[in-house]
């Protein structure tokens, strides 16, 4: 049996206009953001990046901020099974709510993805946080974290069974299934189903505890750690140069406002943080001590914990975000990526752009071509599936059952 | 008058012989479509399976293969099937309008009913939730017809008003002043029905057609034609012979009448098998209408409909559908054209425009309304 080298695994976060309010800048193009012929065009630049898959998330109600921030013109998986007819290899990742859909009708869309696309399809497993969704899909009331997370378990082996059961074989055996939530009962539920797992870790440390106990858990329930892939969120900033770089992430930054990000951390964090100095660090006695949020519970407590590791400002948390973020030349990155993956903190990152579409030519034409110079990531793909690009085991012959 | 062609492209599960695996794969959605528009077709519709055994898959979902038609085949109508009974109105509204925006305009909504792959599924349902946070199906099959058909007029009505929930003119996308969309042209819909609670507005922008285009295969009662006159822009009837048609077409068009509707927009098509001459004989033959013969013969025959007022298209279901298709582009289509009865339509028009209806403009209930 060959061992092949560990090498990195790159998602895109192709939905939109980029990860940010940065719509308004020159850099995208929001007039574009319905229009098919965009959407292909970012779709094959990271197929020609040779990225493991495109990946985009869905919510299930309006913002409520259409007036400052853009809105989709087209739902995911409709979007997805439309870019499945215009690229030939990189995966297709869909978020689908296991709360607002039937085990039926998950099972079937992505079976029917997974058909189409000749074996690409993935489904990240998410429980919908957001409370507002609840009035509109004829619900009483938003249903509370850990029942989200007990109905998710019944949907998820729901479908698995279905593809099981079906006469049909699917290309992949079944679709990749993904999660993304990093609560208790979250991290539960990925080391029991999750094949990959997206996070939001900004601290190398935090990121590294978070690999190891997601491994080990699985690893717990008889599951090869590898086949449990830690992808945290990345939102690369490069340009040609440092100098270049900064330039850039001052035009990123134009449009992120101080105000209204510290009113939105308020009401995330149930603290106040719009009366504190903007440019001194948040007093930490202001803070909850743990998270007991009913909504993005994982969110929060990382929130928390890189105000306390990092002594943040209300300014300095504002631009940082909950996601990892690094900035400045090719190689510095390359650099950080590299060090991440190597010290077990990743298997490689789903990347938001922090602008479409130059952000992923950045990416795809600058850092890819690094990471490959140093043998990190591929420069072919080498199967048709997304299961393939993951290394993950065919499904179907003999693999080990998920254990409840 | 011109006539509209059209396929149907139905998936009935594994035990169907006649289709090969092959429709599994893109590939042969991909053949159908585009030869469909080679032949200058207004539309090809797409119908999932509706089977009840677990066991068997449910068949490619159409949406997902009619969505990914729209990058294939870029200007040819897509009416993807969509149960009545079986989605709440966000998805279903979320679902069509997204397709009509990816396709620039070319979604149709064939509207189905029955609850796919409902199995056990249904009935487990009330048992498993303990979150009483129940989809809201469970009891679908308990329900008298006029309950489901008042469900159904529910899940319409509430569609409609989440595609109107963006009105036109909403996305203004003025970089300068940090304007993206006018909120007083994004409302929510607040409906408090009987069968649906539905806050809205709709996650996804208006759709380019307004509202994309209802699609209904009428079944043969009375009730079902009432319904259909009602609430579809384009039905496709059955019939034996033009007579028998044109006495159909006006019992629908008065029944849209009735309904309060205009009748210059609806679209009436009928339903119609060819079984082209030195074509290998078919396992089954072909139930209902069909045509038989040389293109050249089928090509009266049809303009005989049309000339009396019998029908405004056909609706074609293909025994050997990647076989017959082009036929249907290289030998009918042009016969039909020579007939005068076909024309070359305009490259990349809606779905609507195609059919010759117009663009509904949004409208709003004053809020709270039931």
């Amino acid at each position: 049996m060959t061992v092949h080298e560990r090498r990195m695994h790159l998602n895109a976060c192709a939905l939109g206009l980029g990860f940010g309010p940065v719509w308004r800048l020159p850099l995208t193009q929001p007039e574009r953001n319905g229009d098919l012929d965009y959407l292909i065009e970012l779709a094959r630049t990271a197929e020609r990046g040779k990225m493991d898959a495109l990946f985009a998330a869905d919510f299930y109600a309006a913002s409520d901020r259409v007036e400052s921030s853009p809105s989709p013109h087209t739902e995911p998986l409709t979007l997805f099974a439309a870019l499945a007819g215009a690229t030939e290899r990189i995966g297709l990742v869909i978020s689908a709510s296991t709360t607002y859909n039937e085990s039926f009708h998950l099972a079937n869309a992505f079976a029917s993805l997974d058909h189409l696309s000749g074996g690409r399809a993935g489904w990240n497993m998410v429980t919908t946080a957001v409370e507002s969704v609840h009035a509109n899909y004829s619900r009483e009331s938003h249903l509370e974290h850990d029942l989200r997370y007990e109905r998710a378990e019944r949907v998820v082996l729901e479908a698995v069974g279905m593809w099981k059961r079906w006469a049909q074989p699917l290309p992949q055996g079944r679709p990749v299934l993904v999660q993304a939530g990093s609560s208790e009962v979250g991290k539960q539920f990925a080391s029991r189903h999750a094949e990959v797992v997206f996070t939001a870790q900004p601290v190398l440390d935090a990121a590294k505890e978070f690999y190891r106990d997601v491994k080990s858990r699985a690893s717990a329930l008889g599951r090869q750690p590898e086949h449990v892939l830690i992808l945290p969120g990345l939102v690369p900033i490069v340009a040609a140069t440092e100098a270049e770089t900064k330039e850039l992430e001052r035009e990123l930054n134009t449009f992120v406002s101080v105000e209204s990000g510290a009113k939105r951390l308020s009401q995330m964090l149930e603290t106040d943080l719009t009366s504190l100095h903007p440019d001194e660090p948040i007093p930490l006695e202001a803070l909850p001590a743990v998270s007991t949020s009913d909504g993005m519970r994982s969110r929060v407590q990382l929130v928390l914990d890189l105000i306390r590791d990092q002594r943040l400002s209300v300014r300095q948390l504002v631009a940082q975000g909950t996601h990892l973020k690094m900035s400045g030349s090719t190689v510095q990155v390359a650099d950080r990526m590299e060090r991440w993956f190597k010290e077990r903190a990743a298997d490689g990152f789903n990347v938001l752009f922090p602008y479409l579409p130059g952000g992923m030519d950045s990416f795809v034409d600058r850092l890819i071509p690094e990471l490959q110079n140093r043998g990190l990531f591929r420069t072919e793909y080498d199967g048709c599936t997304l299961r393939s690009h993951y290394g993950l085991p065919p499904v179907g012959t003999g693999s080990p059952e998920v254990t409840r | 008058m011109l006539l509209s062609l059209s396929i149907h492209c139905r998936d009935s599960g594994v035990k169907e012989k006649r289709w090969p695996s092959s429709r599994y794969r893109l590939a042969y959605y991909r053949e159908l479509a585009l030869a469909a528009e080679r032949a200058s077709m207004t539309a090809v519709w797409l119908e999932g399976a509706t089977g009840r055994d677990e066991d068997q898959p449910g068949g490619i979902d159409p949406v997902v293969a009619a969505a990914s038609l729209a990058s294939v085949a870029r200007r040819i109508g897509l009416v993807a099937a969509i149960s009545l009974d079986d989605y709440e109105p966000y998805h279903v509204a979320r679902a069509t309008a997204s397709l009509d925006n990816i396709s620039g305009g070319r979604c149709g909504w064939l509207l189905a009913s029955g609850r796919a792959g409902a199995g056990g599924d249904a009935d487990n349902h009330a048992d498993n939730h303990a979150d009483n946070h129940a989809d809201n199906h469970a009891d679908i099959d308990a329900m008298s017809p006029i309950d489901r058909d008042r469900r159904r007029q529910e899940l319409l009505g509430v569609t409609r008003r989440l595609w109107d929930s963006w009105k036109d003119g909403a996305i203004r996308i003025d970089k300068e002043a940090g304007i993206f969309a006018d909120p007083r042209y994004v409302q929510p819909i607040h409906h408090r029905g009987k069968y649906y609670q539905v806050r809205g507005p709709l996650n996804v922008v208006r759709p380019v057609q307004g509202h994309p285009v209802l699609a209904r295969a009428l079944r043969q009662d009375e009730a079902d034609l009432v319904f259909a006159a009602g609430q579809a822009d384009w039905i496709v009837a059955e019939a034996d012979c033009p007579e028998q048609a044109a006495a159909q077409s006006a019992a629908i068009r008065c029944a849209a009448a009735a309904a309060g509707r205009d009748g210059a927009q609806l679209r009436i098509s009928h339903r119609a098998s060819l079984v082209f001459e030195g074509s290998r004989p078919s396992d089954e033959e072909p139930t209902g209408l069909a045509f038989r013969g040389s293109a050249e013969r089928m090509a009266e025959e049809m303009s005989r409909w049309v000339k009396g007022n019998a029908t405004e298209g056909f609706h074609l279901e293909l025994a050997e559908p990647l076989a017959d298709i082009v036929r249907v582009a290289d030998e009918l289509v042009p016969a039909l054209r020579r007939q005068g009865w076909f024309g070359s339509p305009p490259e990349k028009v809606t779905l609507r425009e195609k059919l010759g209806l117009s663009r509904p403009a949004a409208v709003w209930m004053g809020e709270g309304v039931q």
